[in-house]
């Protein structure tokens, strides 16, 4: 079995995190909570740029971060990917170099019909010469996703992805994105604030407060017995972001 | 009554005190003392320390007048002066750099003051061993000359011409400051500067005396700017300058008469 | 924008642009092509070229990494972090025949570290082309490195954890990613390194004299020229502006891309 082992503790900035917690392959876990609770010191943490003072993340067998032995990975061997809130896509090269960038980098002789495949298959593959600037928002999402992918990520973390969209692309990226994720082979985590991306992809849901779990299970174990106020409202669509 | 004795104490010491203050002398009625103002004088750099000195004991005589220097290569201060700098006295290191500011029309009547030859100069010590001007000739040595466009290059070419020795220095200094300024620092094995120069750096340079000198004799004319807006200072300093202490003065800084 | 600021602006473009009209007016056209063909002129411009050329390449090898240590230096306490940036800054602010003076100091023959070049290596620089291109870099460099420095701070640093995450090591990510952002900031550097360097005068003939071929560059010789010959020293200035400007021109895109991403 191959499992997402997480149990970490990290202090920053006066902000203290501690949050264990395991997810089996090829399902997705919803990482909830409200601003400033510690959704994207989870994600660094994970990523490897966010320093972790104690604690283990494991991917089956392989170790990326042990700080009692001694050892975190650095971001570029940790084969976590992570799509950001605001795509992040390079501004100086096309979607096509952008997306094979991840392969070129590990040295795939293949990197760039690697990267059209991608495209083709999130049905973007007409973008390929354009300039990210030259996209729309729902456009730079998709290119972000099918970078992330295309990098074969052992663990997928989507960070906020679809905030920054306008409401009307929401759904429809949404849907998109969670048909693909169907097919991914690796630990998928979400974070967001947003109760319809949790209904649409997540198998189990993490709910972060101050830095502490506050709940965890299924969307309906949740929904049956919300345990804070946050979560309530939350669940009514009113929740904090 | 005790009024009458203070008033009569009190008179006492004013009258004593009027006694005790000792007759102002009266000042020497000289004519100088009428001179006043500011004047400026553009000058050769190689009259640098010499003309301070005149300045010191020109201001003794005339207190009020202020003196302004300028000092630089010939041939940039004539150019500044053509160009419309505003100079009460020129004092060059040779008639031609005199001539572009008369003719002009700026000036008239320059007189020559003094005369400059030119020495080697080599850094304390002697590190290259220098002996005379042909053994500058050697490749291997570094050598400061001035660049040619001013008075003291001028002579070199002169001298060099003289002499039928070809020698190639390394570099062409804009003024004779900056070549015995490379010798004093070490940078140059020998350079060409004026006898005056090797004077006024005292121990800090070697000078070497050679025949030729005399094949290239440098005359310094001085003249008044016709445009000087104090025109009597202005004269008043160049007749200092001409006077036989000022000549005496010049000498002693190695100068030669006109 | 308010109307009244034409007034200053006004004034300003007059003081940049009249003495250039000036001389443009004044030129002795006629005997340009007479002038400008002498061997000297020559000797002069292509010496101001390719040693202002190896100064901007110099400076690149070397400011770059300067301006990322400056750019990180954010992060140290404050007293290192303000004597960096002072001494970063200070060939920007002295007298460029004062900078001549402490190279000389420093690398001639009796210097701190020229004297043992000397004595052991017999290699001394001043009256030597590299001595003109030490000059050109010690004044000229700073400009690149604040110009960097400037982009650096700038760019957005969130793109290099991309890059990693995608599994670029440091290094690919700094080649493929960062030096690829700042280069509109870069080329701007360059630009005023080469442009700083080909003018300079004070530092270069303080410390490598001056001499035809080796070590009298354009501005030098322009300044010479003034005392003999006034049109021939017009001729060399214009010969410096239409350089600059060329320079300059050819550039612009990019440098002005640069300032407004």
């Amino acid at each position: 079995m191959n499992r997402l082992e997480v149990a970490i503790r990290l202090a920053r900035g006066g902000f203290d995190l501690d949050v264990s917690f395991s997810l089996a392959e090829r399902r997705t876990i919803a990482i909830v909570g409200p601003n400033g609770a510690g959704k994207s010191s989870l994600v660094g943490a994970l990523a490897g740029f966010v320093e972790v003072h104690e604690g283990r993340i494991l991917v089956g067998d392989r170790v990326l971060t042990d700080i009692a032995a001694g050892i975190d990975l650095p971001m570029d061997k940790r084969r976590v990917g992570v799509v950001f809130q605001d795509h992040l896509l390079f501004p100086h090269l096309t979607v096509l170099q952008n997306v094979a960038f991840g392969p070129r980098a590990v040295g795939r002789e293949d990197a760039t019909a690697h990267a059209a495949a991608w495209l083709d298959r999130l049905g973007i593959a007409s973008l390929a010469a354009q300039r990210p600037r030259q996209l729309s928002g729902g456009q730079a999402q998709r290119v972000a996703l099918a970078r992330t992918l295309a990098a074969e990520p052992s663990v997928l973390v989507l960070d906020e992805p679809f905030a920054s969209l306008d409401v009307e692309v929401r759904d429809e990226v949404r849907a998109e994105v969670a048909l693909h994720l169907g097919s991914f082979t690796g630990h998928t985590i979400l974070v967001s604030h947003d109760i319809d991306d949790v209904a649409a992809f997540a198998d189990e849901v993490l709910v972060i407060e101050s830095g502490r779990v506050s709940q965890r299970g299924t969307l309906a174990d949740i929904q049956a017995t919300p345990a804070t106020a946050y979560i309530r409202r939350l669940l009514s669509g009113r929740g904090e972001n | 009554m005790k009024k009458a004795i203070a008033i009569a104490a009190l008179s006492v010491l004013v009258l004593a005190g009027c006694a005790s203050t000792p007759e102002p002398t009266p000042a020497p009625a000289t004519s100088v003392d009428t001179l006043s103002g500011s004047i400026t004088v553009f000058a050769a750099a190689s009259l640098t320390d010499s003309f301070d000195q005149l300045k010191t004991e020109f201001v003794k005589a005339h207190p009020n007048v202020e003196i302004i220097f300028n000092f630089g290569g010939s041939s940039a201060l004539a150019e500044q002066i053509v160009q419309g700098a505003p100079v009460d006295v020129f004092a060059a290191a040779s008639p031609a750099t005199m001539a572009t500011v008369v003719d002009a029309s700026l000036a008239s009547d320059p007189t020559d003051f003094v005369s400059n030859t030119l020495e080697l100069a080599v850094p304390t010590g002697n590190p290259a061993g220098v002996k005379t001007l042909a053994d500058l000739e050697n490749p291997d040595l570094t050598v400061a000359f001035c660049a040619a466009e001013v008075p003291c290059g001028a002579a070199t070419v002169k001298v060099l011409d003289a002499t039928g020795l070809s020698i190639t220095p390394d570099t062409y200094e804009q003024d004779v400051k900056a070549v015995l300024t490379k010798v004093q620092l070490g940078e140059v094995d020998a350079g060409l500067v004026y006898k005056t120069d090797v004077l006024a750096a005292r121990d800090t340079v070697l000078g070497i005396e050679f025949a030729e000198a005399s094949e290239a004799v440098n005359l310094y004319p001085i003249a008044t700017l016709t445009d000087s807006q104090n025109a009597e200072a202005a004269d008043a300093f160049v007749a200092w300058v001409l006077s036989p202490e000022g000549q005496d003065l010049l000498q002693t800084w190695g100068f030669g008469a006109p | 924008m308010p109307p009244a600021l034409w007034i200053p602006a006004g004034i300003a473009l007059g003081l940049l642009v009249l003495p250039l009209l000036g001389l443009i007016i004044r030129a002795p056209w006629a005997q340009l092509p007479e002038l400008l063909s002498r061997p000297t002129v020559l000797q002069a411009l292509g010496l101001s070229v390719g040693t202002a050329g190896l100064t901007a390449v110099l400076s690149l090898l070397l400011g770059v990494p300067l301006a990322f240590v400056l750019a990180s230096s954010v992060d140290w306490p404050a007293v290192p972090r303000r004597l960096m940036r002072a001494l970063v800054t200070v060939p920007l602010v002295l007298p460029p025949v004062v900078g001549g003076v402490a190279l000389l100091l420093l690398l001639g023959r009796r210097g701190l570290i020229g004297q043992p070049l000397d004595d052991w290596f017999g290699i001394t620089i001043p009256f030597t082309t590299a001595a003109v291109v030490i000059a050109q870099t010690f004044v000229a460099m700073p400009f690149l490195v604040l110009s960097v420095e400037g982009a650096l701070r700038a760019s957005d640093r969130r793109f290099e954890i991309a890059a990693g995450t995608l599994g670029a090591s440091r290094f690919t990510t700094f080649r493929r990613v960062t030096l690829p952002l700042i280069a509109p900031g870069i080329g701007a550097g360059a630009l005023l390194c080469f442009t700083r360097a080909l003018g300079e005068f004070g530092a270069t003939i303080t410390f490598a004299g001056s001499f035809p071929g080796v070590t009298q560059t354009l501005p030098i010789a322009t300044y010479l020229e003034l005392q003999r010959d006034p049109d021939a020293a017009i001729a060399l200035s214009l010969v410096l502006i239409v350089v600059s400007i060329v320079v300059l021109v050819s550039l612009r895109d990019r440098w002005t891309a640069g300032l407004s991403s």
